[in-house]
């Protein structure tokens, strides 16, 4: 009797071609940045483009590669070929927290770019060793938390960075961003193709890089073209590691929100049907993260956004693979100054905004409706934490530091505690709320989402194990609070242990002072 | 392990009414479940329980539904047109 084959998983297929441009291309936007920032604050292009780029595109390689290995094993264990690789990036919030939390600090602090670098990598080497343990207890912090707790903090930072970021970026440069936006939408929203089965995406990045040109937005840069083989970097990261104690406490909650990030999107890739190990997953992180600090690497790397988006694109695991190599040659080759200077940012921003509307949109149906409530507050702590950044980045553009710490360093931080934010608070911005949000906003926002899940399921016991967790974690500084240690928020700490004595006692005393249905719509 | 959120509504008239807690899927969500018809599924509504998959009629594949019995709703402790999240 004769078997059907099992479908054969393509190494590379047509619809990687929009997850390439989603991973190389949206990556890239994240090195300009980090090029920009460094470049600002004077550090050398030998440095730069030598040791710094060279070690986060070997992070970027072993991460593509390995996620298309995940990929692979999971199609040998389940036959299925319509499976997408979990899609890798550097972390763009923890990539701002290191950049203006820690190399901004100590380059102000008076350190020379190399010494700022030698620290800012032991922060990456560390940073990965704490993302490696997300994957010892990411499993059972799964099975604890309600999903719509996880899939509404993506969707919240999907909002709040990716959407926000792709839709400002296009209305900067209207003239570029809206044809090109406007192609990208009917392909990928209407599931139109051109003849051939040309996907549109892709005719709009190609439109989009002569568009660009011929408009005089981008020109061909080759000043940065030559071989450079990446350094291990070894000594650089022992000799950070000494001057790294002060920024553990900007480490370790940053690290804690990349392997929760890490965990949330390999939720939101198994909700699109692919069930990759989360553990796996995080120690992969972890990992890259640490070798790509051993060659000089200064950012962390996630599972990114957007498997969902990805998936419905119908890429598989060739854009990852391919990416990493791409990554690779491009470090070797200093390839990415001219890339900078080709491609539009809008271009990225365009794949951006589509990511984080299917995971918005995938927050909403793949969790049951009565978690809406849950949902719309997971948000709230993001557009926080967008605030406070933009705000501290507006004043650190004009080199106005909020706090001078102990160590003589200056630090991007406002508690509301200081002339600047007494003034924004004085002038009607609700600032000390906003800071309380934004720290550990993450974490702020899985708390909560939890909490209204637990109350619209009935479940005011868990309810009241949250909010003491949420206690806990307000105690030792993990949220509300610029820096950890014990006792750093004392006020939400307070607040968060009477309302969890709420939750409790009511829930004890439900049937003696309560009425309740088992269904309640509240909308 | 592989997670499918349903609407559950209410059973087939011919439905037996005892035996293991059923709930009725589609194929799509089979698919996503990664298990085969007759496996043991976590459902969580407001409470837990352990299901048994089983087919859906024709009629209702592709309608985003499932259908159980009272049993399972009240073990859920949800009611008709509510979701249940299957792991």
């Amino acid at each position: 009797m004769s078997q059907s084959a099992a479908p054969k998983l393509p190494l590379f297929q047509s619809g990687d071609v929009g997850g390439l441009v989603y991973f190389f291309v949206g990556n890239i936007i994240n090195y300009v940045i980090v090029i920009y920032a460094l470049q600002h604050i004077g550090w050398p292009n030998e440095l730069i483009f030598g040791r710094v780029i060279p070690g986060m595109s070997i992070g970027l390689m072993l991460g593509g590669f390995y996620y298309a290995y995940m990929g692979w094993k999971l199609y040998k264990k389940t036959g299925r070929a319509d499976l997408t690789a979990l899609p890798s990036g550097l972390s763009t919030p923890a990539m701002f927290v290191y950049l203006y939390g820690i190399i901004y600090p100590l380059h102000y602090s008076g350190l020379e770019p190399v010494k700022c670098w030698q620290v800012a990598t032991a922060a990456c080497f560390l940073g990965g060793l704490i993302e490696m343990t997300g994957g010892l207890i990411g499993p059972a912090l799964r099975k604890m938390l309600p999903r719509v707790a996880m899939l509404g903090t993506v969707a919240g930072v999907a909002l709040v960075w990716m959407a926000t970021a792709g839709l400002f970026e296009i209305y900067h440069d209207p003239i570029l961003g809206m044809p090109i936006l406007i192609v990208c939408l009917i392909g990928l929203i209407g599931g139109y193709t051109f003849k051939g089965n040309l996907p549109m995406l892709l005719v709009a990045v190609i439109f989009g890089v002569i568009y660009a040109l011929a408009l005089g937005r981008t020109t061909a840069d080759t000043a940065t073209l030559a071989v450079t083989v990446p350094v291990f970097s070894l000594g650089a990261v022992f000799e950070g590691l000494r001057g790294v104690g002060p920024y553990l406490v900007i480490i370790i909650p940053i690290m804690i929100y990349s392997f929760i990030e890490t965990m949330d999107n390999v939720e939101s890739a198994i909700a699109a049907g692919d069930e990759y190990p989360l553990g796996e997953a995080q120690v992969a992180d972890g990992l890259c993260t640490s070798i790509s600090a051993l060659f000089g690497g200064i950012m962390p790397n996630v599972v990114w956004l957007g498997h969902a988006g990805l998936k419905k694109s119908k890429a598989g695991i060739g854009y990852s693979w391919v990416g990493g190599l791409l990554f690779a040659l491009c470090g070797l080759f200093g390839i990415f100054g001219l890339l900078n200077s080709l491609m539009p940012p809008v271009i990225a921003c365009i794949t951006f905004l589509w990511c984080a509307m299917l995971m918005i949109v995938q927050a909403y149906t793949d969790t049951p409706r009565r978690h809406g409530a849950a949902l719309a507050v997971a948000l709230v702590p993001h557009l926080a934490d967008l605030l406070y950044t933009t705000v501290i980045s507006t004043l650190g553009a004009f080199e106005h530091f909020i706090e001078h710490t102990e160590e003589g360093a200056f630090a991007l931080m406002m508690d509301a505690s200081d002339t600047a934010s007494q003034a924004l608070v004085n002038y009607g911005v609700m600032w000390k709320g906003v800071a309380a949000l934004k720290y550990g906003s993450i974490l702020v926002s899985i708390m909560w989402a939890s909490t209204v899940v637990f109350i619209v399921d009935r479940r005011l016991d868990k309810a009241a194990v949250a909010l003491f967790a949420a206690a806990g974690l307000s105690f030792f500084g993990f949220i509300h609070a610029p820096h950890m240690g014990l006792n750093a928020a004392q006020a939400y700490t307070v607040g968060y242990l009477e309302i969890g004595a709420v939750c409790l006692a009511l829930h004890m005393l439900r049937d003696k002072v309560m009425t309740y249905t088992r269904r309640y719509d509240y909308v | 392990m592989d997670v499918k959120c349903v609407r559950v509504l209410r059973p087939y008239d011919e439905a037996p009414q005892s035996g293991p807690l059923t709930i009725h899927i589609d194929e799509d969500a089979r698919h996503a479940l990664n298990r085969g018809w007759g496996a043991a599924v976590q459902a969580l509504g407001r409470r837990e329980a352990t299901l048994i998959i089983a087919p859906l009629q024709a009629m209702d594949q592709q309608g985003y539904i499932a259908r159980a019995g009272q049993a399972v709703i009240d073990a859920l402790f949800i009611e008709y047109g509510e979701e249940v999240i299957l792991q």
